[in-house]
C-alpha cells in the first residue's frame, strides 16, 4: 500500500478509510494514530516508535511509515513556514487533498493555543481565572484577544466568549459571573477552555479555587494528545477519615470518550481498591476518594498510593485535600 | 555506596523545597510507576539535602523501587541520622536503574509534602529538573498571574536556586491595569532558598493592587534562571494551602 501521488491517485474508497485502516498489524496501531502522532510533532522514525510502538516488532510498516513522515512531517510542525515549504513541493491542490483525505485541521496553521482547566461553584468552592499579558524589555507585550467556551459535565458547551488583555494588564474572571450571564444555576462544575491565536509569551492563566478560609491555586494544562509517559499517574496524598478527604477532579480534552482505571495500591504494591471511570467527550467528574471507589477500602491509611492509567488521551488530573474542620481546600494538578 | 559506574547512568536530578523544624515537616514521595510499566524495571534514587551551601548536609540512597514498590521518606529521619534537626534548603534527587542506563523521560517525578502541626500549612510541591528534561522552568523570566495583597489574602515568593553560584533577580508587581512597582535587587545564596512575603519586599503593595480587587501579576526577573514557586495565605482563615510554580516565557 501506497500514499497517493500525484493527480492521478484521487483518493479511492479504500484511501479515504486509510484512516480506520491498521497499519501496524502488530500492535494494530491504525493510520489515525500515526497521523495524529506526526501532528503532534513525531519528525523521524524514532518519535514515531517511542509515540505510538509502530515499526518496533516485525518492522513490516517500516517502509510505509516513513513514507508516510517523508510527506506530512514537513507540513504538520504547525507552522507558516512548514506549510508554504509543503506546498511548494506538492502543490496546492494537495492541501486539498490532505485536508479532505487526513482531516487536517487547518486551523493549527493560525497557531492557536488551547489551554483548558476544570473549574467548579458551589457554596463550598468558587473560581476565579487570572491570566497575565506582561512583556519583557526586548519582547513587549501586544495586546491578547482570545476565546472561550464553557464545557459542561457531559462536554455540552454551555457558554461561550472572547476578550482581550491590554499590555500588562490582567484578566480576572469568576465563574459564578460567567454562569449567571450564561444562566446557569450553581453548584455547577465543568471545563473551560481558552483558545489564544498568538505565540503564548506570558499569557498563561492560573486557577483560584477559593472560599471564606482558603485559596489554592495551580495553573491551567494544555491538551496535547501526546503519550508523555508510559506509566500512570500517581497521588500518594489519598485520605478519607472524620476529618480529611482526598478528591478528585478529571476532565477529558478530548473529543473521544476516556476509559481509564483507578488503582489504589499500598506502598509494597498490594491492591486495595479499583474502579473503572468513563468520561464523556470533553467532560469531566468530580467525587470524592470514598465516591470512586464506592467504599471499596473502608481504612484509607497513610500508605496508599492512587495509580491512575495514563493511556493517549489529553486529560486533567487536580486533586483536592477538604479538611472538614477547618472548611480548607488544598489543590494541585498531578 | 554502590552506584552506577558512569555519569550516562544517571537521571537528570531533581529539585524541590525542603523545610523542617519548628513545627513544619516534609515527606518525599517516589513513585516509579509514573514513567514505567514495566515490573522488571528497578530504580534507585540518592537523595540529598542542601542547606545554602555547595556541600550536602546529607546524602541517603533509597532501597530499590519498582513499578509495585513506592517510597515515602519523613524528612525529619533522615535529618536524625545525620544528628540534624532542622532545615530549610533544597531537595535533590538523583534516580539510576539498576543494571541499565537510563531511558526516556531522564528523570523520575516525585512529590514533596510539606504541612505544619499546627495545620496552618498543608502543600504539595513537585519536584522538577532544573535543566535538560521538563521545560517546566526554563527562562530567567517567570511569571505568576494573581499574585494578592490584601486585608484577606497575602503572596508569598519561593525561589530556589540549585546552582553553585549566587542568583540575584529583582520583584516586579503589575497592577491589574498595568502599573508597575518593583523591589530591591534581592539575592539567592548557592544552593539555597529565598521564602519573603511579597508585600514585604515591594513597596506599598496593597495600594497599588486595590483597584484590582487586590490582585495582579508578578514578573521575577533573574540574572540567570531560577525555580520560581508562590504560596498564598489566607490570613482572615490562617490557612496556606496554595504553592505552585511560575511559569515561563514562552517564547522568550
Amino acid at each position: 500500500m501506497g500514499l497517493s501521488r500525484g493527480p492521478e491517485l484521487t483518493p479511492t474508497a479504500s484511501e479515504t478509510s486509510f484512516r480506520d485502516e491498521v497499519i501496524c498489524v502488530c500492535y494494530r496501531i491504525t493510520g489515525a494514530e500515526i497521523l495524529g502522532a506526526i501532528n503532534e510533532g513525531a519528525k523521524s522514525l524514532e518519535d514515531l516508535q517511542h509515540k505510538t510502538r509502530v515499526a518496533t516488532r516485525c518492522m513490516g510498516c517500516e517502509v510505509f511509515v516513513e513514507e508516510l513522515l517523508a510527506e506530512f512531517a514537513p507540513m504538520a510542525d504547525g507552522s507558516r513556514q512548514g506549510l508554504r515549504r509543503w506546498i511548494r513541493r506538492h502543490g496546492t491542490w494537495r492541501v486539498v487533498e490532505a485536508v479532505r483525505k487526513f482531516r487536517w485541521d487547518l486551523r493549527k496553521w493560525w497557531d492557536p493555543t488551547r489551554l483548558a482547566t476544570w473549574v467548579s461553584e458551589e457554596p463550598r468552592m468558587h473560581t476565579r481565572l487570572v491570566m497575565a499579558n506582561l512583556g519583557l524589555p526586548d519582547q513587549p507585550a501586544r495586546d491578547a484577544y482570545f476565546s472561550y467556551e464553557l464545557r459542561d459535565e457531559e462536554g455540552t458547551r454551555v457558554h461561550k466568549g472572547r476578550t482581550r488583555i491590554r499590555p500588562n494588564q490582567l484578566w480576572i474572571a469568576e465563574i459564578a459571573a460567567m454562569l449567571r450571564e450564561a444562566g446557569i444555576r450553581t453548584p455547577w462544575a465543568g471545563l473551560f477552555f481558552l483558545e489564544l491565536p498568538q505565540v503564548l509569551g506570558s499569557r498563561r492563566f492560573y486557577v483560584h479555587w477559593y472560599n471564606d478560609v482558603s485559596l489554592t491555586s495551580t495553573h491551567e494544562k494544555y491538551p496535547v494528545s501526546r503519550r508523555k509517559h508510559e506509566g500512570y499517574w500517581t497521588l500518594s496524598k489519598v485520605v478519607a477519615d472524620d476529618r480529611f478527604e482526598t478528591h478528585i477532579a478529571l476532565a477529558n480534552m478530548d473529543h473521544r470518550p476516556y476509559v481509564t482505571h483507578m488503582v489504589l495500591m499500598t506502598l509494597d504494591g498490594q491492591v486495595r481498591g479499583s474502579t473503572r471511570v468513563t468520561l464523556p467527550p470533553l467532560g469531566s467528574v468530580f467525587k470524592g476518594v470514598r465516591d470512586f471507589f464506592c467504599k471499596q477500602e473502608p481504612n484509607f491509611r497513610d500508605d496508599l498510593v492512587l495509580y491512575l492509567d495514563n493511556p493517549i488521551q489529553p486529560i486533567m488530573f487536580y486533586y483536592f485535600v477538604l479538611d472538614r474542620e477547618r472548611g480548607a481546600w488544598q489543590g494541585q494538578h498531578l | 555506596m554502590a552506584g552506577p559506574t558512569s555519569l550516562i547512568d544517571y537521571y537528570i536530578p531533581l529539585y524541590s523545597w525542603v523545610r523542617e523544624g519548628q513545627g513544619v515537616h516534609t515527606r518525599i514521595n517516589l513513585t516509579p510507576s509514573l514513567f514505567s510499566r514495566d515490573a522488571k524495571k528497578r530504580f534507585r534514587a540518592v537523595i540529598r539535602l542542601y542547606a545554602g551551601g555547595r556541600t550536602a548536609v546529607l546524602t541517603h540512597e533509597t532501597e530499590e523501587l519498582g513499578l509495585n514498590r513506592a517510597l515515602r521518606l519523613e524528612v525529619a529521619e533522615l535529618l536524625a541520622k545525620a544528628g540534624r534537626h532542622e532545615i530549610d534548603g533544597l531537595l535533590e534527587i538523583t534516580t539510576y536503574r539498576l543494571g541499565v542506563p537510563p531511558d526516556k523521560p531522564r528523570f523520575l517525578e516525585s512529590w514533596c509534602d510539606i504541612w505544619s502541626e499546627d495545620g496552618r500549612l498543608s502543600v504539595s510541591i513537585p519536584t522538577l529538573p532544573y535543566m535538560g528534561g521538563k521545560q517546566v522552568l526554563h527562562s530567567k523570566s517567570q511569571v505568576m498571574p494573581g499574585v494578592a495583597s490584601r486585608a484577606d489574602l497575602a503572596t508569598w515568593v519561593l525561589q530556589l536556586n540549585p546552582t553553585g553560584r549566587p542568583i540575584s533577580f529583582t520583584l516586579t508587581v503589575f497592577s491589574a491595569q498595568g502599573d508597575r512597582r518593583q523591589s530591591p535587587r534581592l539575592r539567592v545564596a548557592p544552593m539555597g532558598v529565598y521564602l519573603e512575603r511579597l508585600d514585604r519586599v515591594v513597596p506599598d503593595l496593597e495600594a497599588h493592587l486595590r483597584p484590582g480587587g487586590g490582585f495582579g501579576s508578578l514578573l521575577v526577573e533573574g540574572d540567570y534562571k531560577l525555580m520560581g514557586y508562590t504560596l498564598m495565605e489566607h490570613l482572615k482563615g490562617n490557612q496556606m494551602t496554595c504553592l505552585d510554580h511560575t511559569a515561563f516565557f514562552y517564547n522568550a
